[in-house]
């Protein structure tokens, strides 16, 4: 989520603490990232600098806000901050409810299901003017991406951006009935959104209706939390709205956001379960804002929906609970500190505290989460390693894993290399819901389909391809783990492959300690052999005296650690040369080569001695190379590659008593 | 001029004592390739040549780089007390998220994209159901380490594939504290890097089945890198096992962890594209 650096330090004047600076962009960042939330980017526009922050999910609820972020930066640094609810900038506040008007008089709100929609809030606005927003709203709504509509409207959503609730405003004099009723769509109603798109609702998807005639009875004039519609759209020749700040049920908003296939910065915050007590400090905000730009009258009254009143949570932990399950001590006067600058308050009693989180905080339930609190803004850096001591936790070795790594490294010392292939195929037993690409729309029956492709694929490039996997294969019963085997010899026909696998296959089960070979002739198809994992082990198992190996964990020599040095390879063909020549005996390799390579060009890849000879009583030595060509942005031509072979040739012919054999 | 060393070298043939006709056969392969290959050693051929021709071993093929990179990962976790345990691909929405504390509708499951069947069940996308399926049906203590494969329904680029692999942590006991997270990860990553200067910090993150939920950063030459998702079991999770964590005497607490296994083979051969690892391409695979 986006937000400007300007509209964040813009809580933070100068004149309030005298003692710290706000911090640099890059210095905020990075604070926010060690204590808060991850900051995925700083992007530099006019005047401004924005910062895009990773919102956990459970801190969406009060964080998706302006506030929330001040909040948090406002106890990082231990800062003070104003402007909490104050007026906007240029404004000035004063007490705005001195009318007569009330709300009730001119709307009533009917909820259907108090579950769907715990809280709804309407308040009567009259005589507005709309007409563009000051530049300054503009200008802060841009730089996070949010586009100007009118002044009550970008007021609404500024308000959203600073205190996270979204808020409505309907025009009343569109308004049927004086009626706004909060209920379930009927089958077969349908909505014209503000952004002209025509939307079927379901009976599952909540929306905000208003009274109307019977037999209708009234038509939606909004999505609930999600988008409003054209009917009782702010235009022009508004001049009286009714504002609305409510609280709808999560679940549903999610569901109907997937149902109707549309997201918008309101839905995204309901289905994240906002707090109750949020809409009637948004509400009275907005209104003060539209008053002292747009004009009109605040009404007296509010509508608020809300029953019973919010109690605050109690969490009761103490100094032990930290320290334990941190590993860390953190005395009394830190946590105390920490909390309260986060906005908790904190009762005492004996050796126990009540913490009682903000309003705002609803990811605030356990102990466990007050601890985080305390150990996020104290420093997670403040913990210092501790191994665990030890413990009488005894770890029997896997068998399966052991097994399945003792395998591949017999087979790795036989020649074969390991693949890994995809668990998707175009036909199967299991069926995918939702298959991310055509053709792999069913889990994998078996794995030698998947060599046998890797195999031809790979002729592009070599002449001979032994592979093997050990993966899992599903069906209708399950799923179990298999191995595969593939001999594929580009020279050979279908018979002689076969015939090479069957004897590797033979000499595999033998170092299985497998006697009885025959057993697994049907395993055999073509040039791949495959079978399950667990028929191979419980056969090995009665010969191998298995204890003994595991416990010596004998390291299959193919695991040994080696120095592996990775070259990204090129996806284009490469083309190969050869070069020989006679050099005198007594001229080293490493010379050769070098003159090479210097005039090869970048797209000389390798260069590879493949023979070397001396004949009897010669005084010159034959050497020959293969010289490998290959580009990483193209497919190289002949004439491009002959082109470099003939300067490689000139360049070794410079010395004249090297001679290249043509 | 190749056909001229092998009659140079043809008589020597008569030299190598062969006793079965089936290793003639591999004996005379093996001297061809070695004449047409290796013939770079030539002019030393009539000192050690019996010993060179005796050995009657193709040439080895290659494990793959993510086996090896589990199977160190795995080793160091064997040494300091860990258990290895593996688990299903496909698995239930019960253990996949119910029991890690992510219900139905919850806004934390769009961390997860997902692949569901058609029968109801769902490919995994993390190692995490194998915390619950464990602790279901063992008794605590726990030390396990769970290598698998999961999957994400997610478009794929150089960094995201459909399929990946992970490493699950989980210990709990009497006092496991985050104290012995740092410390694990900090051994078990200097242990794995071989670079006893690794550094971890954490950051806030949140994962519903852990509190306080952390991302853990390594440095390592310089810079800090993103190298897995942790904390400290959620007594939700707990409870949902039936492990009590309020009472004192007979709190069980612990830590668990998720590393992305293809990451650290990425950052360790410095490999630029995830999806090397499922395209079966010998060019790469040769290369480990």
């Amino acid at each position: 989520m986006k937000f400007s650096y300007n509209w964040l330090q813009s809580y933070f004047p100068p004149e309030a603490d005298k003692q710290k600076k706000f911090p640099k962009p890059d210095k905020l960042a990075d604070l926010l990232t060690m204590h808060s939330f991850e900051v995925e980017g700083l992007e530099d526009i006019e005047g401004d600098v924005v910062l895009d922050l990773d919102i956990l999910p459970n801190r969406v609820a009060d964080c998706s806000a302006y506030l929330g972020i001040a909040r948090e930066i406002s106890a990082i640094l231990g800062l003070k901050t104003i402007n909490e609810v104050g007026p906007p900038k240029g404004g000035t506040t004063s007490d705005t409810r001195t009318s007569d008007l009330k709300t009730e008089d001119f709307v009533s709100v009917e909820v259907k299901d108090e579950k769907l929609c715990p809280r709804y809030m309407a308040l009567l606005i009259k005589g507005v003017k709309i007409e563009e927003s000051p530049q300054w709203i503009k200008d802060r709504l841009l730089a996070v991406g949010v586009n100007s509509i009118n002044n009550v409207v970008d007021i609404a959503n500024y308000v959203m951006l600073e205190t996270g609730q979204p808020l409505h405003a309907f025009d009343l004099d569109k308004l049927d009935g004086g009626k706004i009723i909060v209920r379930n769509a009927k089958i077969g109603e349908e909505i014209e959104t503000l952004d002209d798109k025509k939307v079927f609702l379901s009976e599952e998807n909540l929306i905000i209706a208003d009274g109307g005639p019977a037999p209708l009875g009234g038509g939606p004039l909004a999505i609930a939390g999600i988008k409003g519609g054209k009917k009782a759209e702010i235009s022009e020749s508004t001049t009286n709205i009714i504002l609305e700040a409510a609280n709808f049920d999560g679940v549903s908003i999610r569901k109907t956001s997937k149902d109707v296939g549309i997201r918008t910065d309101a839905s995204y915050r309901f289905e994240h379960n906002l707090p109750l007590a949020l809409p009637e400090k948004a509400i009275l905000r907005t209104a003060q804002m539209i008053k002292e730009i747009a004009g009109g009258e605040i009404a007296d009254t509010t509508i608020d929906t809300l029953k019973d009143e919010i109690k605050p949570k109690r969490i009761i932990f103490n100094k032990e609970d930290v320290s334990n399950l941190l590993g860390k001590e953190v005395s009394e006067k830190d946590i105390e500190k920490i909390l309260k600058n986060l906005g908790f308050k904190l009762e005492r009693d004996g050796e126990n505290y009540f913490a009682i989180p903000p309003m705002e905080r609803t990811d605030v339930n356990i102990k466990e989460d007050v601890i985080e609190e305390v150990i996020r803004l104290y420093g997670y850096q403040n913990i210092e390693s501790v191994l665990p001591e030890k413990t009488s936790i005894t770890s029997r070795p896997n068998e399966e894993y052991f097994f399945s790594n003792f395998i591949r490294g017999i087979l790795v010392d036989m020649g074969f290399t390991e693949a890994y292939n995809y668990s998707f195929d175009k036909i199967g037993k299991v069926e995918l819901a939702n298959p991310i690409a055509k053709g792999k729309e069913f889990l994998r029956t078996n794995l030698f389909g998947g060599l046998k492709e890797n195999a031809l694929e790979n002729f592009k490039n070599f002449d001979e391809v032994k592979f093997f996997e050990i993966g899992k294969v599903f069906d209708s019963l399950g799923e179990k783990t298999n191995l595969a085997i593939i001999v594929a010899n580009k020279k050979n026909n279908e018979k002689e492959n076969e015939q090479e696998l069957r004897g590797i296959v033979e000499e595999f089960l033998n170092k299985m300690s497998v006697a009885n070979i025959q057993e697994f002739d049907n395993n055999i198809y073509e040039n791949t052999f495959e079978v399950e994992l667990d028929k191979i082990i419980e056969i090995a198992k009665e010969n191998i005296d298995l204890p003994a190996l595991m416990s010596g964990r004998p390291e299959v020599v193919s695991f040994e650690s080696k120095d592996i040095k990775y070259k990204p390879f090129s996806k284009y063909p490469a083309i190969v040369r050869d070069i020989s020549l006679f050099v005198p005996i007594d001229v080293r390799i490493e010379e050769v080569a070098g003159v090479i390579a210097e005039s090869g060009t970048e797209l000389l890849v390798d260069t590879d001695l493949f023979d070397e000879y001396t004949p009897p009583d010669s005084e010159n030595k034959s050497l020959a190379f293969h010289l490998i060509f290959q580009s990483f942005k193209k497919t190289l031509t002949d004439e491009e590659v002959n082109g470099i072979r003939d300067k490689i040739i000139n360049a070794l012919e410079e010395n004249k008593l090297w001679q290249v054999r043509k | 001029m190749k056909i001229g060393i092998l009659f140079f070298y043809l008589p020597l043939f008569k030299f190598i004592k062969i006793k079965r006709a089936k290793r003639r056969v591999f004996a005379c392969i093996e001297l061809v390739e070695w004449l047409v290959f290796g013939s770079k050693k030539c002019y030393n051929l009539n000192t050690n040549m019996s010993n060179k021709t005796a050995k009657n071993k193709p040439q080895r093929g290659h494990l793959h780089a993510l086996t090896q990179v589990t199977k160190e990962m795995t080793d160091i976790f064997e040494s300091m007390g860990f258990g290895v345990v593996l688990g299903p691909d496909v698995e239930t929405e019960h253990y996949n998220f119910d029991a890690l504390n992510i219900p139905k509708n919850h806004p934390a499951r769009d961390m997860w994209d997902t692949f569901w069947l058609k029968d109801g069940n769902l490919l995994r996308t993390h190692t995490s159901p194998m915390q619950a399926r464990y602790m279901e049906s063992n008794q605590p203590p726990y030390k396990i380490v769970v290598p698998g494969r999961c999957y994400r329904y997610e478009a794929t680029d150089s960094t995201h594939e459909v399929q990946f692999y992970q490493l699950e942590g989980l210990m709990i006991d009497k006092n496991i504290t985050m104290a012995n997270l740092k410390g694990t990860l900090e051994v078990f990553l200097r242990k794995l890097f071989g670079d006893d200067k690794i550094e971890v910090r954490f950051r806030p993150s949140y994962f519903p089945f852990v509190e306080p939920g952390l991302e853990v950063d390594m440095k390592w030459k310089g810079g800090w890198l993103e190298i897995a998702g942790a904390g400290m079991v959620h007594p939700q999770v707990l409870k949902n096992m039936k492990l009590d964590s309020s009472a004192k005497e007979e709190r069980w607490q612990g830590f668990a962890f998720g590393i992305g296994i293809d990451r650290v083979a990425m950052l360790k051969y410095k490999i630029e594209d995830i999806r090397l690892f499922y395209g079966s391409d010998m060019r790469f695979l040769k290369q480990f």
